[in-house]
């Protein structure tokens, strides 16, 4: 039940992209994804180490097969942990909320919280404009790394 | 201070006072939505039986919740201070889930604590009566401070260790080791636990070994790939293979989240998943299952095989790669490949679009499987 910080990262271009971290640390963008005729705004979490566009919780399949019928088709997916397991897709879009562009794609059914990947994020050049209080983690490594190029 | 006539329902059932001082303790939208779930029971069993189950225990509740802030900030990056109290948000859960579930029901009645232990509602869904308890799971980890407490580790000799120093499935396991009680009498209903799920690890590593044992232990889940264990292969350690369970059909974790995920909140969004006990008296029948599934978004695990029917193993996919797609790898090495079950093949570059919408042309949708040559996996999680 629980997102609480919100922080606004900026793309290229000058537009805000609205992003948020929730409680368990994870870093939330705003998305728009589509589905045949299905479409949906949604906030989902922003993972590098995802190489495809989009992946939606595994328990809406009932509520999709609903709206736009069943799946696609199935195929190998890797995971984090090298293990490769069958995953249900939809072909369809998502769009970064604030960017032009529309990534198609397989939309995969896995986990339990929306995820966009790198694909979906292939030429938006994102910066991180975080205040010290949101990642004060970062501002500081950041200062660092600043004092060290400075160092003599 | 919001507006006290935008809770018209709690006003009515515990009066103003009560809604100033619950305003100091709970945030805005939380309110609402209890609100809201009163209003919803009120429309289907009246204001009469709503009053009697709920009256006291919202003056009690409220009276025992410790005062509680959370630092937060708003959407114009603004310092916000919300009351939360963990406490009343397990009975505000238990309110709107009911709510929510009678909204899928055609007959609802709140059940009041009598001398013997019994569940929070009986419910008739699609014909069939069932008995709802609904219990709240907080991560120890999570909230220390409201959730830490000494449980008993049967992994080390019944020796008693603090809930957050151990997995999460054998503090889950001890959150609800005593539900079956709830119903002992009730030999002939389809008995059901919902349990709001608020916690860091997924399933797999919880519900999962909590019900059905230690070595059904997964993660990361994927319930494509699970299959509910029979009577006899259930795990020692899970509850489900206890004989007082038998008495519980299945346990639903549910997931009841705020949308949008930062202030200021506009709905609830549901979810969940369904976990059918193997050695139930009375198992959950098919229509429940679904019904349940439609109505709060919840993946029933013992039916997925309906809704995904011509599914390949994983087995059946490695199978495919090796004998179609192997000796490919020296010429097209990371072109993307749809092969049927019959073993045809179809070569693409890499737009995973264009190939699917042709393999479902030339094999019929689920009748192939798209792999990239050499990794196998299309993509990485």
């Amino acid at each position: 039940m629980e997102f609480r910080y919100i922080s606004h990262w900026s793309k290229g271009g000058g537009e805000n992209l609205r992003v948020a971290r929730d409680k368990e640390g994870y870093l939330l963008v705003q998305v728009e994804y589509r589905l045949g005729c299905y479409q949906k705004q949604d906030w989902a979490v922003l993972d590098t180490g995802f190489s495809g566009i989009f992946c939606l919780p595994s328990n809406m399949l009932n509520m999709l097969r609903a709206k736009v019928g069943g799946p696609d088709g199935e195929e190998l997916v890797e995971l984090a942990n090298g293990s490769r397991v069958g995953v249900p897709y939809y072909i369809g879009s998502v769009k970064v909320a604030g960017a032009d562009q529309e990534t198609f794609g397989h939309i995969y059914l896995l986990g339990d919280k929306p995820i966009v990947g790198l694909k979906a994020l292939q030429g938006l050049i994102i910066m991180v404009t975080a205040e010290p209080k949101i990642f004060p983690l970062m501002q500081l490594l950041t200062l660092e790394m600043l004092l060290k190029t400075l160092d003599p | 201070m919001s507006n006290l006539c935008s809770l018209p329902t709690l006003q009515k059932i515990v009066g103003i006072e009560w809604i100033k001082w619950a305003q100091s303790l709970m945030d805005e939208f939380a309110l609402q939505q209890l609100d809201m779930g009163l209003e919803a029971l009120v429309g289907k069993i009246g204001m009469n039986s709503v009053k009697k189950a709920y009256r006291k225990r919202l003056l009690k509740e409220i009276m025992q919740a410790p005062p509680y802030t959370v630092k937060a900030v708003g959407i114009t990056g603004e310092d916000l201070e919300i009351p939360e109290s963990p406490k009343l948000e397990q009975f505000f859960f238990e309110v709107l889930c009911l709510a929510k579930l009678a909204e899928l029901s055609d007959e609802v009645e709140l059940l009041s604590p009598g001398k013997q232990p019994q569940p929070e509602a009986k419910v008739k869904i699609e014909g069939y009566d069932c008995l709802v308890e609904v219990k709240f799971f907080m991560d120890p980890m999570m909230h220390e401070e409201f959730a830490s407490r000494p449980i008993t580790d049967p992994r080390l000799s019944g020796q008693s260790a603090k809930s957050e120093q151990l997995p999460p499935y054998v503090h889950l396991r001890d959150k609800l080791s005593e539900a079956w009680r709830k119903f002992e009498n009730a030999r002939n209903t389809i008995n059901l636990i919902f349990v709001c799920y608020f916690s860091l690890p997924e399933v797999g590593v919880t519900f999962i070994p909590a019900l059905y044992g230690e070595k059904f232990l997964r993660a990361p889940f994927v319930p494509w790939e699970f299959v509910i264990p029979s009577e006899s292969e259930l795990g020692e350690g899970g509850l489900f293979a206890e004989n007082n369970w038998r008495f519980v059909s299945g346990i639903a974790a549910v997931w009841a989240q705020r949308y949008p995920p930062i202030p200021p909140w506009q709905e609830i969004r549901w979810s969940g998943m369904l976990f059918d006990n193997p050695k139930a008296s009375t198992p959950i029948p098919r229509e429940i299952s679904m019904k349940l599934s439609k109505g709060l978004n919840i993946l029933p695990l013992k039916i997925l095989h309906e809704l995904l029917p011509s599914k390949f193993t994983r087995e059946e996919m490695e199978e495919l790669y090796d004998r179609y797609v192997r000796s490919l790898e020296q010429k097209f090495w990371g072109k993307l490949v749809a092969v049927s079950r019959k073993g045809e093949i179809l070569l693409g570059d890499d737009d995973e679009v264009e190939l699917t919408r042709k393999a479902i042309e030339r094999f019929g949708k689920w009748n192939f499987v798209i792999f990239r040559i050499g990794p196998k996996a299309v993509v990485r999680i």
